[in-house]
């Protein structure tokens, strides 16, 4: 590599929301030609960090030196007159407007006037799509198109004006095997022309396949910065985005006390659940017993859970509760069947934001509070409730009444695990439990979900960590691609068994 | 042979009804119309509607602009209010002004209109457009909801034009004006032709222009078009201008017709407008529609009006008609798309 | 750990030491107006204008409560004025009913006068019921509804006696509307005694948290169980009540059954008293004591102009602009929220 300037330069970052820092003074250079991988486990901060990067968010603080000279602020229009363009995890599209239009967003031919045809046979646009081998409808709406296309239309975008910085934010995970070997070779001659790439990948194999460089982000920190040639293999890297503390403590008490399991009765079952992206599920829960329901990101498994729970609509299947048919078809009857969930997105759906911690707690569980003259709200009662969950689950808190969006990620997932406890239900599902989320308060919500399975509830736990399955279930299903692939007791489950079928021959290849 | 000819004219009747859901409702109307009332059907109403049309469907275009981006503009029957009044103002020469004091004192001032009569029309014209600036500013700037700001300028604008009116009709209107707004060309008014052309040239800025498109990107998903550059303020910045724009010229538009301004001109053209917006098909939530729809909805609302009109049913009562038929409306609206959506 | 520099108040908590900061700013303006106002007028201060004064807070403070609560989910109800005319017109109707819409020396009631008030009251809330169930269960644009509401409703008080103004209600009424013991006006003791009880409504039932938590989080609220057609409903049957209470009062202050006794001057009233009682035009924060403050400050306003003589026109042009100016000033802080 010739002695110049980087491209890009990030220097000491820092981005907080609400009070909560999610970048804690990062640093990354990237050179010209180089392919500089960025990794680190789910909320640590590698999408903010190219968001900002991006010029759709602002830091708190740092500079972004781009080819040498000093931002402190970019737009997103900025950014890409810099040459700099972000292919995002979940696309950034336009329903109702045809894949055209969507590619030539922002870029449309013409300052002011322009020829609509003129978008559905551009050379540019028609090179890219058969040097790729793709094969794409320009004509058709985004909301007709499938995951890979819409996918294909952001990639086609972000070439189209000749960048020079391309960021690849889990790309590869909607594509067949065919376009992600496609996806490998594009990246691969742009780093032939001298075009500067971040990928962010959950897939391990794919850093050692084409990175040159690693970044490891954890919690908001840079763990570590390290050419891949240097690294000893996959375990290095594994050790780097889990950490130490977890490798000692992976002797979790859950695994010792194994209570004799036949006995115990089916709480959930669910039969042949078929939804929105996922098909023909079927699994079961048992009193005390925590499953584990493993997959990647875009496995359906959010979709799985929020279903269960009434918050989208199955297309066939049945849910049943200790043997009862259940009909579910919003959160409040699966809260009347006593089924809660910690859903992953948690500042938008598991707590309210501008609520105090008190309101958040008792909510799903209020009418049970109405004590005076059987309508009026006992103030005293809610109190003393929430002050005991608060101290049980050690939520870190000025004061009951503080509004949650003053909280650290950590505690708002303990204000959600203490509204579900207070509504004292008999299955709790969690859905990614400990994304974003601090290494003590992990300990505490496995801690904690250990107590509520003695006490005989069941609980399912649906999660991308393979670590933290392997840690916390008694059980385990697989789900790969909307499906139940496999289901297997703890004792016959490893991390290799695991993350092979997850996936896949990619994941046997390295 | 014949079999699939008809099969095929079906399908395609279908896909015009699918896109455009207020066609088969006109059809009905105009039947119910001409059964009911034989004065519908004559050339006389034709132009009557026609011309009611051209003014509502100014107003119309500009509440489009707004809608697809997902705002909406209340204070369009204020701005047309706005300008018609300060533009007759100025050819009567004078003005009201009420100052606070012991009892209303008023005050009358002269004015000077010794300038050229395009330097007028663009005044007034431009006034109308600032006040739209302004909105789309409060809007996009400091984030109010469309709503309440707009309620805001209705009021202002409308108290304005009271005020500097005195509460009076004004008779004070240029004579080409009046040409302009009552004149024919075989028989279709001069202004029905005008707001063709207008319809048109908001129809090709929506499907040619970078900010046309910019519309219906920021309209679909505002996320997005941030992240791809584009520039989500100024775009609705300019949308509300426009909206303004249309509401002033179908201001003067309005007094041209009638040859006089009355203090409640402009009074529940919002309520129209919107319901015109709705029918037509254009999704109160942003991103999609196109001028044909608002075509559509004039058309419906147009004839509506004619048809209470012909009736001899009030204005009052007409809203009644107007706010329970919007309330079906959006009710539908919502069931409809819950269904294909 | 930095937190935002504008200290939201709390949802739902009155009493707390902690929110004062936002309390004080409010009292601050009000003190500020007083003193205004007095050096603009002496007679401000006139036993008689402080009688007047109380009683126009009153009226607009009752309507604020209802405007609130709707608000607090979210909404908005742009018809309050309609339905208080139409509650002006039904009631004069229902006291002349099968005679003579004119003055009269006797009137001809319907029903008792309870129930008369109770049927009045009822169709305000038939109204509301409707509003929240049809916004609720589909989803629909608040202000959409709301505003065909507002012609639909006042066609009908225009029709229902016939395009005519209706002369002469009960005494009872008049003395609701205009009347004191002592020197308190008997709106205001309705008005404060309704604020405390829309307070425990707010704060100590079910319904009530309901309110605030979808207001605060539409998604995360339903995810606990909450149903936004309930809380929709109670928003607007509440709301609907309190304006045909005020419609109530206006029949009893102006001795008629009219449609034009209340318009959109009452709804932008109560909207600015909201907004300046610190909720959030959002939904999911700001509380009752704010909002009586804001209604006794736009009151003032109010009351000032009469004072002065400025003619209603110019006054309009002035309630714009405060709006517009309100509104920027507020929300600026919570862009954060929308996106």
């Amino acid at each position: 590599m010739k002695a110049e300037r980087p491209l890009v330069e990030l220097k000491n970052i820092v981005k907080e929301f609400y009070g909560v820092r999610v970048l804690d003074n990062v640093n990354l250079v990237l050179w010209p030609g180089e392919i500089h991988c960025l990794v680190g486990h789910n909320g640590a901060g590698k999408t903010v960090l190219m968001k900002i990067l991006s010029g759709v968010l602002q830091p708190e603080a740092g500079e972004i030196w781009i080819y040498g000279k000093k931002f402190s602020k970019i737009t997103p229009r900025k950014a890409k007159e810099l040459g700099i363009f972000r292919i995002p995890q979940d696309p950034e599209l336009v329903d109702d407007l045809t894949v055209a239009e969507n590619i030539f967003m922002g870029d449309l031919p013409g300052k002011v006037l322009f020829n609509p045809t003129k978008l559905y046979n551009d050379e540019r646009v028609l090179k890219i799509i058969d040097e790729m081998g793709f094969k794409l409808d320009l004509k058709k709406l985004i909301r007709d198109c499938s995951r890979a296309e819409k996918q294909m239309a952001m990639l086609i975008r972000g070439l189209l004006r000749r960048p020079r910085v391309v960021i690849f934010d889990e790309t590869t995970a909607p594509l067949s095997i065919r376009e992600q070997r496609a996806i490998m070779s594009l990246i691969k001659k742009l780093k032939m022309q001298g075009v500067g790439v971040i990928y962010i990948s959950h897939r391990i194999d794919e850093v050692f396949n084409i990175g040159d460089t690693v970044t490891v982000l954890r919690n908001g920190k840079v763990v570590v910065t390290k050419p891949v040639k240097d690294l000893k293999g996959m375990e290095e890297l594994v050790y780097y985005i889990v950490g130490e503390e977890i490798a000692q403590e992976l002797k979790f008490s859950r695994n010792k006390q194994r209570i004799d399991e036949e006995a115990r009765r089916v709480l959930l079952k669910v039969e042949n659940l078929s939804g929105d992206m996922f098909e023909d599920v079927s699994l079961n829960v048992r009193e005390g017993e925590i499953v584990g329901v493993f997959g990647v990101v875009g496995s359906g498994k959010t979709e799985l859970a929020e279903t269960i729970f009434g918050w989208r609509k199955p297309k066939r299947g049945e849910i049943y509760l200790r043997g009862k048919k259940l009909k579910i078809n919003s959160p409040k009857d699966a809260i009347k069947a006593r089924i809660g969930l910690v859903p992953e997105e948690r500042d938008r759906l598991g707590v309210i934001q501008y609520m105090s911690v008190s309101d958040n707690i008792v909510l799903p569980s209020i009418a049970r509070f109405k004590k005076v003259l059987r309508t009026f709200l006992s103030m005293k009662e809610i109190r003393s409730v929430v002050r005991s969950l608060i101290r049980r689950l050690k939520i870190v808190t000025r004061s009951e009444m503080e509004q949650v969006r003053f909280l650290s990620g950590g505690n708002k997932q303990k204000v959600v695990l203490a509204k579900w406890l207070a509504s004292n239900c008999d299955v709790l599902m969690l859905d990614e439990p400990t994304k974003g989320i601090d290494i003590a308060t992990k300990f505490d919500v496995y801690r904690l979900l250990d107590e509520i399975a003695r006490e005989g509830k069941g609980i399912l736990v649906f999660s991308s960590d393979v670590d933290e399955i392997l840690m916390i279930s008694d059980r385990i299903y697989c789900m790969v691609n909307g499906r139940i692939v496999r289901e297997m007791e703890h004792r016959d489950a490893n991390r290799d068994i695991l993350l092979n079928i997850a996936l896949g021959e990619a994941y046997v290849k390295a | 042979m014949k079999k699939l000819t008809s099969y095929f004219f079906i399908k395609i009747l279908y896909r015009i009804f699918r896109s455009y859901p207020a066609i088969p409702f006109i059809v009905i109307l105009i039947i119910i119309a001409a059964i009911y009332e034989p004065a519908f059907l004559t050339p006389d109403n034709f132009r009557s509607i026609a011309s009611y049309i051209s003014i509502l469907g100014l107003v119309t275009i500009g509440m489009t602009f707004a809608v697809l981006l997902g705002m909406f503009d209340l204070s369009v029957g204020g701005i047309l209010c706005l300008t018609a009044t300060i533009y007759c103002i100025w050819y009567m020469g004078y003005y009201y002004l009420y100052l606070p004091g012991p009892g209303t004192i008023m005050f009358v001032k002269e004015l000077n209109p010794v300038l050229p009569e395009a330097l007028i029309l663009l005044g007034v014209l431009l006034i109308a457009v600032a006040l739209g600036l302004i909105n789309g500013f409060v809007i996009a700037h400091f984030g109010v909801p469309s709503i309440v700001t707009t309620l805001g300028v209705l009021i202002l604008s409308r108290g304005l034009a009271w005020t500097l009116s005195g509460g009076n009709p004004l008779y004070t209107i240029p004579d080409y004006i009046k040409y302009f707004g009552q004149s024919t060309i075989y028989g279709v008014p001069l202004t029905f032709l005008f707001w063709i052309i207008i319809l048109l040239l908001t129809g090709i800025m929506l499907n040619c222009t970078t900010i046309g498109r910019a519309i219906y990107q920021v309209g679909g998903n505002p996320e997005a078009a941030y992240a791809a550059g584009v520039n989500i303020t100024s775009t609705r910045i300019i949308a509300m201008g426009i909206s303004g724009l249309m509401a002033g010229l179908a201001g003067l538009l309005m007094v041209g017709r009638t040859g006089v301004m009355h203090p409640h001109y402009g009074m529940g053209i919002e309520l129209d407008a919107l319901a015109a917006v709705v029918v037509g098909g254009i999704s109160l939530q942003g991103g999609k529609g196109g001028v044909v729809n608002t075509l559509c909805g004039v058309l419906f609302l147009g004839i509506l009006t004619n048809m209470m009109n012909l009736m001899a049913i009030e204005a009052i009562t007409q809203y009644l008609v107007k706010g329970a038929f919007l309330i079906a409306l959006v009710l539908f609206e919502r069931k409809l798309e819950v269904r294909t959506g | 750990m930095s937190k935002p520099n504008n200290t939201r108040e709390n949802s739902g908590k009155v009493i707390s030491l902690k929110q004062t900061l936002s309390r004080y700013k409010q009292i601050i303006v009000l003190v500020v107006l007083l003193i205004a106002s007095y050096m603009i007028t002496p007679a401000f201060l006139s036993s008689k204008n402080v009688f007047y004064l109380t009683r126009i807070a009153s009226i607009i403070g009752i309507a604020t409560l209802g405007m609130t609560i709707v608000i607090l989910t979210g909404g908005i109800d742009l018809s309050i004025g309609s339905i208080a005319a139409l509650s002006c017109v039904l009631l004069a109707y229902f006291e002349h009913w099968g005679i003579y819409l004119g003055y009269v020396e006797e009137l001809s009631f319907i029903a008792p006068l309870p129930i008369i008030y109770l049927m009045c009251l009822g169709v305000g809330a038939l109204v509301g019921l409707f509003y929240g169930y049809i916004i609720g269960k589909w989803n629909l644009p608040d202000f959409a509804v709301t505003l065909g509401g507002l012609f639909a409703l006042k066609g009908i008080s225009y029709i229902i006696p016939g395009g005519q103004t209706i002369f002469g209600v009960d005494g009872f009424t008049k003395f609701l509307g205009g009347g004191g013991i002592g020197i308190i006006p008997v709106s205001f003791l309705i008005w404060i005694g309704i604020a405390v009880f829309v307070y425990i409504l707010l704060n100590y039932t079910t319904i009530g948290k309901a309110v605030y938590a979808y207001g605060g989080g539409r998604d995360a609220s339903q995810m606990c169980g909450i149903s936004p057609v309930k809380v929709k409903m109670f928003a607007y049957a509440i709301c609907g009540i309190l304006a045909a209470f005020v419609g109530i009062i206006y029949a009893g202050r102006t001795d008629t059954g009219d449609y034009r006794v209340a318009g959109t001057d009452l709804m932008v009233n109560a909207l600015m008293a909201t907004l300046l009682g610190g909720v959030n035009i959002f939904g999911g924060q700001g509380s009752i004591a704010g909002v009586l403050i804001g209604s006794v400050i736009v009151a003032m306003i109010f009351n000032v102009f009469d004072l002065t003589g400025l003619h209603p026109y110019p006054r309009d042009v002035l309630r714009g602009i405060a709006l517009i100016i309100i509104l920027a000033s507020l929300v600026k802080g919570e862009k954060l929220k929308k996106a």
